[in-house]
Order: C-alpha cells, then sequence, then structure tokens
C-alpha cells in the first residue's frame, strides 16, 4: 500500500530542498563579500600607506590610484548590499608590509614599497579564486595588473630592472 | 567621489557580456574564449622579433611563454589578430598589448576553469609591466594607470 504523505510533509520537504539549494548560493556570495570587502580595505589601507610615506619618487600618484581602486570596489560590494570598510587614517590596523614601507627611508622604502606590492598582487589573486561575478572579476584582475604596473615603477624608481623578480 | 574610470572599470563585465559574447547565461567554451589573447601573444611574439634589440629579446621570449602557457591552457588558433598599425616597431607593439590586455579581460571574467583565471590574471599584470616599459621607451610617461585594461591609452 502506498505511504500517505500529508501536504505539510510535502511543503515541508519542498522549503527543505529549496533552502539547501539556496545555501551554496548564499555562502558563495558570502565568501565573495568577504573577498571584495578584503581587498577595499587593503586599498584603502594602500592609499593611506602611499599618502603618508616619503619615498622620492611617484608614491602620491600611486595613492591617487589606489583611493581610485578602492572607490570601485566600494561599487562591486554596494551592489551587493555591503558596507564600504571604515576608512584608513592611521597606522592601526595596518599589515606589516605596509608599516615597513612608512618607516623606512630612500632606498630601503623602495625596496619595501616593492614587497608590498607583491603582498596586494597576492591578495588579488588569492581572491579571484573566490569570486563569482564577472563584473568582479574583472575588476579585481584588473587591480592585480595595477599593482605588477606599480610594483614594475617602483623597481625602475630603485634602480633595479622593472621586469626582474628581484625585490 | 568615483571616477569615470572607476566606474568603467567596476562596470566593464556587464558591457562585455553583452556586447561580446551572446547570452550571457551561456558564454563559449575556453578554448574560444582564449583564442583572442592566443591570437594577441602570437602577434606579439611577432612583433618583438621584428623590433630585435635588448627590449624586444626580452619581451619576446615573454611573449612566447605567453603563448605556451595559453596553448598549454587548450586557446584555440587561428583567431584574428590584432593590429599593430602603422608607425615605430615598440609603438605599433605598445597597441599590441592593450589589445592582448582588452582580449584578457574580456576572457578572464567568463572562463570557466579556475586556472585559466588565474593564468589570465597573471598574463594581464604581465601585460601592466610591459605597457609601462614601452611607454618608457617610447618616450611617453612612465606614470602608471590605475586600472590598466587595455583602454588606458
Amino acid at each position: 500500500m502506498a505511504e500517505r504523505i500529508s501536504r505539510r510533509a510535502v511543503l515541508a520537504g519542498a522549503a527543505a530542498l529549496a533552502l539547501t539549494r539556496a545555501a551554496p548560493a548564499a555562502a558563495r556570495s558570502r565568501d565573495e563579500g568577504a573577498a571584495l570587502t578584503a581587498l577595499a580595505l587593503a586599498e584603502q589601507q594602500a592609499a593611506y600607506v602611499y599618502r603618508t610615506a616619503e619615498l622620492g619618487g611617484h608614491e602620491r600618484v600611486l595613492a591617487g590610484q589606489d583611493a581610485e581602486r578602492a572607490r570601485a570596489l566600494a561599487v562591486l560590494l554596494e551592489a551587493l548590499g555591503l558596507a564600504n570598510p571604515e576608512p584608513v587614517g592611521d597606522r592601526d590596523g595596518l599589515p606589516e608590509a605596509a608599516l615597513a614601507v612608512l618607516d623606512a627611508r630612500g632606498a630601503a622604502g623602495l625596496r619595501a614599497a616593492i614587497a608590498y606590492e607583491q603582498t596586494l598582487i597576492d591578495a588579488c589573486a588569492a581572491a579571484l579564486a573566490r569570486l563569482e561575478e564577472p563584473n568582479a572579476i574583472r575588476t579585481v584582475a584588473t587591480v592585480m595588473a595595477g599593482h605588477a604596473q606599480h610594483q614594475a615603477l617602483l623597481r625602475q624608481e630603485a634602480g633595479i630592472d622593472p621586469l626582474s623578480s628581484a625585490a | 567621489m568615483v571616477t569615470r574610470r572607476g566606474l568603467l572599470a567596476a562596470g566593464a563585465g556587464a558591457g562585455l557580456v553583452v556586447a561580446g559574447c551572446g547570452a550571457p547565461e551561456e558564454p563559449p567554451p575556453d578554448a574560444e574564449l582564449l583564442a583572442p589573447s592566443l591570437a594577441a601573444a602570437l602577434a606579439l611574439a611577432d612583433a618583438y622579433e621584428r623590433a630585435g634589440g635588448r627590449i624586444g629579446r626580452e619581451l619576446g621570449a615573454r611573449e612566447r611563454g605567453h603563448v605556451e602557457r595559453l596553448r598549454g591552457a587548450g586557446a584555440r588558433a587561428g583567431a584574428r589578430a590584432p593590429s599593430a598599425g602603422a608607425g615605430e616597431p615598440l609603438e605599433g607593439a605598445l597597441r599590441l598589448e592593450q589589445a592582448a590586455l582588452r582580449a584578457h579581460v574580456r576572457a578572464i571574467g567568463l572562463v570557466r576553469a579556475l586556472p585559466t583565471r588565474t593564468l589570465l590574471a597573471e598574463l594581464m599584470a604581465d601585460g601592466a609591466r610591459h605597457t609601462l616599459v614601452l611607454r618608457d621607451k617610447v618616450g611617453g610617461s612612465t606614470i602608471p594607470t590605475a586600472f590598466p585594461d587595455g583602454r588606458d591609452g
């Protein structure tokens, strides 16, 4: 004899199935949001570092471009309904590589900045694996390329081959 | 304030999907998406060989490496190569680098395989470095751009 299934049980089963299917998508979206939030903060920090550092080169240009990238990432966060990270106005919470740029001078400062740019490139590369939206993927890849270009400029200013991998 | 460039970078995806790839829900296979990147890398390798000199040799070797990596990722051959245009060889190479960046940007949002996405991001980073060096050599600006996507002049 066929087992009787109540309407309530069918509805509950359908709801559970819908939730099961929605959960991975929601988790992916959360992960994408977390990745973009971390990158937006990193760009704000980079803008602060180059606004403040004394490297004797194009650091203020780099600061402006990093701020522009932070704003582009903020647009993506807004589309996900997420808040932009709080503005960075002091050294609190800066990563070690960023503090090294602020604390060094002259050639040592440039070397620290080259290493700092590598951490920003690596952060973008790691974030790319967590993104789903084509728009976000393209923006983050372009930000990563921008940091590669910053690093090449800093190498040039330090008298190092801009295409080398030396710090 | 968000600049026009920032908004363009942030909004690049949607327009490219609509304009370049037909139905956004079903992009072409990765091999097809990579084909313009391969054509651009081949054109660049040729351009650097013609340019010669230290920079031609160095960047040519790097481009041949890009070609091998794209072939290794399954890129289809035979896509239409971008044009270097008239003028000095390195100026032509700069135009090709920009075309390659545009091809990579278009593909990276659509490819399915994660290693292919990583490859394209690395090629974009390398292309951005190349454009900085070329701008220096052809007497233009060495100032980097916020969003080196091939549309940045």
